[in-house]
């Protein structure tokens, strides 16, 4: 058969031939048509996945002011040097090689060198060669754990590396003066917290700690985040205005390669600052009140009566919030914990209010109708109670006692009678219609909710057993089970002096207009005037000579207030508190203070008057340089 | 004497295309392979047209000397003349560039069989079998040694070739048929083989510690099947790749790459030299300019693009099928015939790849693939097809 047979050119097989390449080409057709039109979007994603990173940038937090715009809490700048990985990688390229090189000669030859190894090897020594460059200037010595590294790369590649963090003045101006222009070290300025007066209002204020930032609205789950650690605020204001005070965070997007490091920053929402937090403290107040505390184991607090605004708020002892930011260092942590001073006594614990709550004893007499302004009641010193003797402090007796002078001289048998006259039930609901029985509701975190307005009822829920006329009169005198927080009595105080039967307290400053306007929800103490003026007569003799609380007098200033002192069982022991509450001008009551002084050892002798009397004194004093003139 | 203008227009446009995109695909790393690539097309213009002008049926006679000659390349990548790069030894080092022989036995092997079936009658198998033997050695012989190199994906391309030059020379349709049942009961048998291989690695996987990892072994060296485990691996990766590799970052990676390329490229595309996926590495530069040229143009060009290289492909492979149908000799028609469908296997399996209805097989696409070797062979085997057109004995 010859090879240049004519072949017949109707050869049907290869119009199949035809066929199978038009098939084939409508399959690729098709599967790029799928691919490129319609499944787009899921390969859109796992591109945007694999090629996009975001940074966020938490703005600088806001400031928190005193009612006169004075700085209570602010940032200072924080230097470090950092290197961006991005500008290294040739260092990297180089040392790595070079690395290879010095193994492949010691190596036998069907021996591999370990290569990640290699590289970890290389890429730790061109760091080190920086930290080494820093420590020279800077005359520190300091050596790059490898941990931080790897740790580094994997979670925040995009990110600035910390050679040397926190540099003081002097190192900074060093580096900024010797280190070559063209080095890839830079000098990166972070802000930190800062508190200028220290520890100055530490338990209103709080403090913030770093933590890597979780649940930002801004993180994208399509999109692998890397985040500059946010500060967040732990106690105080900082922690119940976190948000607030965290501004607007801001955010980069990067296109990144294969290995993840930087090509283009496609975009950048800078972060914002929020406007300050003007809080309704007066810095001079405030100071005053922690100067007259002395760091002793207390509270003092100090309310406008007209719009609850909070004027101080001490806590005794305090700390230094500077020490705890950015992190707590464990030293401070136990200074802190041995003193005592995580603790805000003005809000989170419950004290009995001694004396002090005589007033709200009397006004439930009042109410009542068991007890009238004009009756006297005869104090030897002592009064029975079933077959129990209950003291007046004054064991030598107090005389004749009407109701300005039972406030003046705080005796207890005139509200041992009174108490028992009036009965339980009905003092416990004057102290609940002073709201004496809820929380204040401070915009403050971990107010407590532990206080205790005692009744038979809650006294056998408590499992206590029953109620007996004993248990009455120590409460009648602010004894027995009752607990509440200084911050509670300063609203009581506030309360009384405007006439109502609630205060709202605010740590927030208010305008003038919501100031005067405030409702803070109760109502007129709605008592016989003569009666109410009775009593405020013995607050205002109270301050004045002869009276229990003369130590907290201010010349030219009319006062009306109410000492106290309590027994409190703390760790085992017994622990005498000193109080007092009390307003000023009287005659149109314009600040309320309350003052709550612990004693330092057991049994120490303290005294309502002779203790809390003199903080009190400072408190008026500095409201009426400022205020008065 | 009338020349076909069809396909050396479609080479002209693709082989443009290639050189533009190799310029993008390497645009960001600085590499210079666009002007090696203008260097080859250059030199394949000129094999076209010498081969275009002689006869074709001159190589009835010289057939046999052509396929040693491929055969002796495939042999010398063995010895010391042999390079090796990336664990396959594909290469002959002639001093001044490196030479892939599968290509020329490529040709050979062709020419060899157009001849052979040129000169033969087929009917049934029966009557057939000794020249259907011949064939067989013919093309195991490179096929063998192209295996052995290795390079699965050029093995592959020769039995569709050899399908489609039997099949148009009437071979009788049992034979197909049989074939088929061997074919699928081979690929049952791969089947099996691989799923012992997937229970294999994830014994090895639970293996606590690294001796005792190694300490299975290799599963090629239990298998009866004559393959390799990466060709195992890769034929996993292809079926199952969540099992080879979870993350997508390891065997399965340049696939995924691929096909991210060609989705992200929407109707239009993301712009010459502004594909993300080729200038940012994520194609790997040491493939991205040939074996995977076409996510580059389908990224850059999108839809639009990549449709139109599928349409002149489609268009060359099918003038070439019709050009086998004019040709008025046996000889003519089984080159056209095998040439247009080693064009199609390599253009589909490519594009497929990109895809994803192929698996990463390390083939190049015809003119615009970079590659000296490659490049030339295309053009020669399309100077068959020019040649075949032209030289067409015209009755009447």
């Amino acid at each position: 058969m010859n090879a240049f047979d004519i072949h017949r050119g109707d050869n049907p097989r290869i119009r199949l031939l035809l066929l199978l390449i038009a098939v084939a080409s409508v399959v690729l057709l098709m599967g790029l048509a799928w691919q490129q039109l319609i499944a787009g979007r899921v390969y859109l994603e796992m591109e945007q996945r694999q090629t996009l990173r975001q940074i966020l940038l938490p703005g600088p937090r806001a400031d928190i002011l005193d009612r006169e715009g004075r700085l209570l809490a602010g940032n200072r700048p924080l230097f470090s040097a950092v290197i961006y990985l991005d500008d290294i990688r040739p260092d990297f390229r180089r040392e790595y090689s070079r690395l290879l090189r010095e193994v492949r000669q010691q190596l036998a030859d069907n021996e591999l060198p370990d290569y990640a190894e290699l590289q970890w090897q290389a890429r730790l020594a061109v760091v080190q060669s920086y930290v080494d460059q820093v420590d020279a200037i800077a005359g520190r010595q300091t050596e790059f754990p490898l941990r931080t590294l790897i740790r580094h790369f994997n979670e925040r590649l995009l990110l600035p590396l910390n050679l040397v963090s926190d540099l003081n003045s002097n190192e900074y101006a060093r580096l900024i003066e010797q280190l070559p222009t063209q080095s890839p070290i830079q000098i990166h300025a972070d802000s930190t917290r800062f508190y200028p007066h220290h520890s100055l209002a530490a338990h209103v204020l709080g403090f913030v700690t770093l933590e890597d930032p979780v649940d930002d609205p801004l993180m994208d789950p399509n999109i692998k985040t890397f985040t500059f650690q946010a500060k967040r605020g732990r106690t105080g204001l900082e922690r119940a205005f976190d948000e607030r005070l965290q501004g607007q965070t801001g955010a980069e997007v990067w296109r990144v390669d294969p290995l993840g490091f930087q090509d283009l920053r496609l975009s950048l929402i800078p972060p914002r600052q929020s406007p300050a937090l003007i809080t309704s403290l007066d810095l001079d107040l405030q100071k005053a009140a922690e100067s007259a505390l002395d760091n002793r184991r207390g509270a003092a607090i100090a309310i406008d009566v007209r719009s609850g605004e909070v004027l101080a708020m001490a806590s005794g002892p305090g700390y230094d919030a500077n020490r705890l930011t950015p992190f707590i260092p464990r030293s401070v942590s136990e200074e802190i914990d041995a003193s005592g001073g995580w603790l805000n006594r003005a809000i989170q614990l419950g004290y009995p209010p001694g004396s002090t709550f005589k007033l709200l004893t009397a006004m439930a007499g009042l109410r009542n109708e068991t007890l009238f302004e004009q009756d006297e009641v005869h104090c030897p010193g002592l009064h029975r109670v079933g077959n129990r003797l209950f003291y007046c402090h004054n064991r030598a007796g107090c005389g004749m006692v009407d109701l300005a002078r039972s406030v003046q001289l705080s005796c207890n048998v005139y509200y041992y009678v009174a108490g028992l006259n009036a009965g339980i039930n009905a003092i416990a609901a004057e102290a609940r219609r002073f709201g004496l029985d809820r929380r204040t509701g401070i915009e403050l975190p971990f107010e407590t909710g532990r206080t205790i307005i005692p009744d038979p009822d809650w006294k056998r829920s408590d499992g206590r057993g029953s109620w007996f006329p004993g248990d009455t009169a120590n409460t009648s005198i602010g004894q027995g089970f009752l607990l509440l927080t200084p911050m509670q009595m300063a609203t009581f105080a506030a309360s009384l002096a405007r006439g109502e039967t609630r205060t709202k307290p605010t740590i927030l400053a208010l305008s003038p207009e919501e100031a005067a306007t405030r409702d803070h929800g109760g109502e007129r103490i709605s008592l016989p005037a003569s009666e109410m003026a009775a009593i405020y007569a013995g607050m205002e003799l109270a301050v004045a000579p002869g009276g229990t609380g003369r130590m907290a007098a201010v010349p030219g200033l009319r006062i009306g207030g109410k000492t106290g002192t309590a027994q409190f069982r703390a760790d085992g022991q017994n622990i005498n508190l000193a109080w007092f509450i009390g307003f000023a001008p009287i005659d149109d009551p314009h600040i309320a203070i309350c003052v709550l002084i612990e004693g330092e050892r057991p049994g120490q002798a303290l005294a309502g008057g002779s203790t809390a009397g003199p903080v009190a004194r400072r408190l008026f004093e500095t409201y009426k340089e400022k205020y008065l003139r | 004497m009338r020349s076909d203008w069809v396909n050396p227009l479609c080479i002209l446009v693709l082989s443009l295309l290639g050189v533009v995109f190799i310029y993008s695909a390497q645009f960001s790393f600085g590499g210079g392979a666009w002007r090696m690539q203008l260097v080859w097309i250059a030199l394949g213009w000129v094999a076209y047209s010498m081969v275009a002008s002689i006869d074709y049926k001159i190589w009835l006679t010289y057939a046999h000397w052509v396929y040693f000659a491929g055969i002796i390349g495939l042999l010398l990548v063995q010895t010391p003349l042999g390079v090796e790069m990336m664990g396959a030894r594909r290469w002959i080092n002639l001093k001044v560039l490196y030479f892939q022989p599968t290509e020329a036995a490529k040709i050979g092997t062709l020419i060899m069989a157009a001849s052979l079936l040129a000169r033969s009658k087929l009917g049934t198998v029966r009557e057939s079998l000794s020249i259907l033997i011949l064939l067989g050695l013919i093309f195991l012989l490179p096929m063998g040694l192209i295996f052995l190199q290795p390079d699965l994906g050029s093995t592959l391309v020769f039995p569709p070739m050899l399908f489609a030059l039997l099949f148009v020379s009437r071979l009788s349709q049992r034979f197909f048929v049989t074939t088929f049942a061997v074919f699928s009961l081979f690929i049952a048998i791969v089947a099996v083989d691989i799923n012992g291989y997937a229970r294999h690695l994830q014994a090895v996987a639970e293996q606590p510690t690294a001796a005792e990892r190694t300490a299975l072994g290799a599963y090629q060296d239990r298998s009866l099947l004559p393959m390799r485990d990466y060709q195992r691996t890769r034929i996993l990766t292809f079926v199952a790749p969540r099992l080879i590799d979870p993350s997508g970052t390891g065997a399965s990676w340049n696939a995924n790459q691929a096909k991210i390329s060609a989705a992200t490229g929407g109707l239009t595309g993301k712009g010459l030299l502004q594909g993300t996926q080729a200038q940012l590495g994520y194609l790997p530069k040491a493939v991205a300019h040939n074996d995977f040229i076409y996510s580059v143009i389908a990224e850059e060009t999108g839809f639009i693009g990549s449709a139109l290289v599928i349409a002149l492909f489609g268009l060359m492979v099918a003038n070439g099928i019709r050009i086998a149908a004019l040709a008025r000799d046996r000889f003519g028609m089984q080159l056209a015939t095998g040439v247009s469908v080693l064009f199609l296997v390599h253009f589909f399996i490519n594009i497929g790849m990109t895809v994803g209805i192929t698996p990463i097989t390390g083939l190049p696409l015809p003119f615009l693939s970079y590659g000296g070797s490659f490049v030339l062979s295309c053009f020669v085997l399309q100077g068959f097809i020019q040649s075949v057109y032209r030289h067409r004995r015209v009755y009447a």
